[in-house]
């Protein structure tokens, strides 16, 4: 094998592919890098067996093969190389990198010994806005539930239904729920949950690389790929396993009704709700109470380690006077996945559902339970 | 001849020294022998990644280890299975750690997305008094047996009663005895929306061929149909369809199929044609054993005094039991002390007062012509229509044993009628009452309207 490549379009896809295998452990072989020549394509490839990254970089290549090379030593050697091109050359399971004034040899492995990344079949494909798919999974993915108890709800539902794509994430005390809608419709409306993994390798995947995303899939895999739109462009496949099982209904989680609801300037809310939290005990509770009369909410927060704290808001309310307790992470997590200045929050009492909308999108909502008082 | 699972051993025991630890680790974990017909081997594997590995690496060592075992085998294909099906349901219950405790949750996730069933409902908890004896021994008839004793199974009382929840015990203790059968539990309205729904989108068919191929069909509150003309249509067709292969069907109303308006006679028939049982109000014995079982659900510690007053205090409905309950509960949470019975009656206070004083004539009216399905206007009209007389005596019955009014004053109520055809009215359906259950059943439903919907 022997190529020549632009070092910054090798370095940000090896750098991205490094992130999964540092957390395999079982199979030593997939911290590597698969490198492989294909045409006037260098392939590189890594997966931890529940999802494989390809990327596609045009290179130079005068002579094809392939090899595996350990993936974080890769990546820091090319963090550490100023030159803009790198001459790689394989001679007997080695790697030597060229660059200005420098020559590295590293030990590479038997390509053999990798896994290989099944071939999927697409039987549905759909097309998107990348900005705007990272865009909305950066605001549900981390509402999806660690557990392993209930696999269905630690992945993040993909529903598509005509021109509209939904993604919902929750971990049964609150959910998130957006709205993406698509230039052209799918042939069918099709549901599936993706591994929360998946949506956030996918997001820092879209965070270097812009451009059309097709989501293809079937009924036990999916797949992302990114496509430039010049030739010399990067593209990159993300190909997973989708999680086997019934998605709860959470339609009816949508309070349709509030006992009130406040509209409110987010950056002030956010600001006293974190200095209410430092008073928060140890189920980080903090007590939000409404004043319609007033025109203004309460925070009241108390430790008996630390002391208390008492903090009146102006803002626009409707409805009547009551009190929720909430997990101020829980309120600070959907604060800050809404993008609008101005937020509304709708209120249902001590032990009903209260529900986050920006202002001026309806495409977005957070719902959260509070704590029982 | 070996058994499969034999089959698979050798395999393993030799590739074992073939292959590196960690691969076969990897590649060999929850892989196993399917099938072994006419010479061909169907193994499973895991995962898409296990079936390539192994089908290219793997498989003509795997296939030398199986003819050497077993001469027939030419052939050995992998297919992938889900996890799913691997680990049949085996789903521990959802503990929290402590410091979650008091985080609410959406208890609607909780729900079994596939029968919609909540597993919080069962024969355990069902607390059975000589008021709802029948229903809950027909439901127990019915999950041992389904489809061959009482088809259909229609379940009838006020709201609050326990309706759904022996409607749900049933379909979770089924689940639970044969985990493979297909069950669905759902309210009548949303069986509505979504038959509507899928005659908008054109997917009727589909829709029916999904209920149809089920074991068990369990509606909630069919008395929603009435008036529902398409969707009786398209339900009746469910039911035959169900029905004619002996599957269950469990149905729930809060009247008897005859007293239900509005639906065809067809579905009333079929409605009557199985086991038909009924709860009614439970006795102060049962309150006070519900109460018991709900007090040690929630670990509350209520002396018999207090939950004696609870239970002579609130009449209808066992939802309100619970709500006096949950009362209580907050109060020993807040103040760290049990109740006793004078804190007891004060907090209950409202509770116990209120449904006396929250009735009006207008709440009345309204009630009874909801029920009869006549306009607010008719019932007041001094005409002799059949079909207003009666509602109009259970009306004027009820102002004078709920509101104590005088009969005169319910006489002008309506357009200046004598007070003597209030007193007949009252008298009519009083003696009814005692000699017709329908009637009796009637009023009492109309009754819990009146105090239900606060």
């Amino acid at each position: 094998m022997k190529f020549e490549i632009i070092k910054e379009n090798l370095k940000k896809a090896v750098s991205i592919c490094e992130r999964i295998t540092r957390k395999t452990l079982s199979l030593p072989v997939l911290q590597n890098v698969l490198l492989k020549t294909s045409g006037n394509f260098l392939e590189i490839t890594t997966t931890n067996l529940e999802l494989s990254i390809t990327w596609k970089i045009l290179a130079k290549i005068s002579k094809q093969g392939s090899l595996l090379l350990p993936a974080t030593f890769l990546s820091s050697i090319l963090n550490l190389t100023s030159s803009e091109k790198i001459e790689a050359t394989e001679e007997n399971k080695n790697l030597i990198l060229i660059s200005e004034n420098q020559e590295t040899q590293i030990q590479g492995h038997d390509p053999e010994e990798f896994p290989i990344i099944p071939k999927m079949e697409k039987e549905f494909i759909w097309q998107m806005d990348s900005v705007k798919l990272a865009d909305g999974l950066g605001q549900v993915v981390e509402q999806a539930a660690f557990s392993s108890i209930r696999p269905e709800i630690s992945g993040v539902l993909f529903s598509f239904q005509k021109n509209k794509l939904k993604i919902a994430a929750t971990d049964s005390f609150r959910l998130s729920e957006k709205t993406i809608f698509l230039e052209k419709s799918g042939a069918k409306d099709l549901f599936f949950i993706c591994p929360q993994q998946t949506c956030r390798e996918l997001i820092a995947v879209l965070s270097q690389e812009k451009g059309v995303v097709e989501v293809s899939a079937n009924i036990n895999q999916i797949c992302f790929e990114i496509m430039g739109d010049r030739p010399d462009q990067i593209k990159c496949f993300i190909q997973s396993r989708l999680i086997d099982g019934e998605y709860p209904k959470y339609e009816d989680i949508i309070p349709k009704q509030y006992l009130a609801k406040i509209q409110i300037n987010k950056d002030g809310f956010v600001s006293q709700i974190k200095r209410a939290g430092l008073f928060s005990g140890k189920v980080f509770d903090v007590k939000l109470s409404t004043f319609p009369n007033e025109g203004k909410i309460k925070l009241f927060s108390q430790s008996v380690d630390i002391g208390k704290n008492e903090s009146y808001l102006p803002c626009k309310i409707e409805g009547q006077e009551q009190d929720s307790v909430f997990n101020y992470k829980f309120l600070l997590d959907g604060l800050n996945n809404l993008k609008s200045s101005e937020v509304s929050l709708e209120l249902n009492g001590s032990d009903g559902p209260a529900c986050l909308k920006p202002i001026g999108d309806d495409s977005y909502f957070y719902i959260l339970m509070p704590i029982k008082q | 001849m070996m058994t499969n699972e034999e089959l698979w051993q050798s395999v393993l025991a030799q590739v074992q020294f073939d292959v590196s630890r960690a691969n076969f680790a990897t590649w060999f974990k929850n892989t196993k022998v399917v099938s072994n017909k006419e010479g061909e081997v169907l193994i499973s594997v895991p995962n898409t990644f296990s079936k390539e590995w192994l089908s290219s690496k793997y498989q003509s060592l795997i296939l030398k280890v199986l003819r050497s075992c077993d001469n027939n085998i030419r052939l050995i294909s992998f297919s992938v299975e889900s996890s799913s099906t691997c680990s049949p349901k085996a789903r521990p219950q959802i503990q929290s750690d402590d410091s979650m405790d008091s985080q609410l949750q959406f208890l609607e996730l909780k729900v079994n997305p596939i029968t919609n069933l909540n597993p919080h409902y069962t024969f355990d908890n069902f607390v059975v008094g000589s008021f709802n004896e029948l229903a809950h021994a027909a439901s127990w008839a019915v999950s041992e047996k389904p489809g061959h004793v009482y088809n259909p199974l229609f379940i009838y009382g006020g709201v609050g009663l326990g309706k759904t929840h022996l409607l749900q015990a049933t379909g979770n203790k089924l689940s639970k005895l044969s985990p493979n059968i297909k069950i669905a539990y759902t309210p009548a309205e949303r069986l509505i929306s979504k038959i509507i729904e899928s005659i908008r989108n054109g997917e009727i068919e589909n829709l029916k061929k999904k209920l149809c191929c089920l074991d068990v069909l369990i509606v909630d509150d069919v008395q929603f149909f009435a008036g529902k003309e398409k969707t009786q249509e398209e339900f009746f067709y469910i039911y035959n369809t169900l029905y004619q292969n002996q599957k269950q069907i469990i149905l729930s109303s809060d009247r008897q199929p005859s007293a239900i308006p509005a639906i065809t006679e067809r579905l009333r028939s079929r409605f009557e044609g199985g086991m038909i049982a009924d709860i009614g109000c439970p006795d102060v014995e049962t309150k006070i054993a519900i109460l018991k079982n709900k007090c040690d659900e929630r670990q509350i510690n209520l002396t018999d005094d207090i939950l004696e007053f609870i239970a002579i205090n609130i009449q209808k409905n066992i939802r309100e039991l619970e709500g006096a309950l949950s009362r209580l509960a907050m109060y020993q949470r807040i103040n760290q002390k049990v109740p006793d019975i004078l804190i007891a009656k004060k907090l209950l206070k409202n509770i116990v007062v209120a449904p006396q004083k929250s009735t009006t004539f207008k709440r009345i009216v309204q009630a009874v012509s909801s029920f009869y399905e006549i306009s607010q206007d008719d019932i007041l009209l001094p005409t002799r229509r059949k079909e207003i007389v009666k509602p109009r005596q259970v009306a004027m019955f009820l102002l004078r044993s709920e509101l104590k009014e005088s009969y005169p004053s319910i006489g002008r109520r309506f357009q200046g009628k004598d007070h003597t055809t209030a007193m007949y009215a009252f008298e009519k359906i009083s003696q009814k009452m005692e000699e017709d259950q329908v009637i009796f059943n009637e009023i009492n439903t109309i009754k819990q309207k009146i105090y239900s919907e606060l």
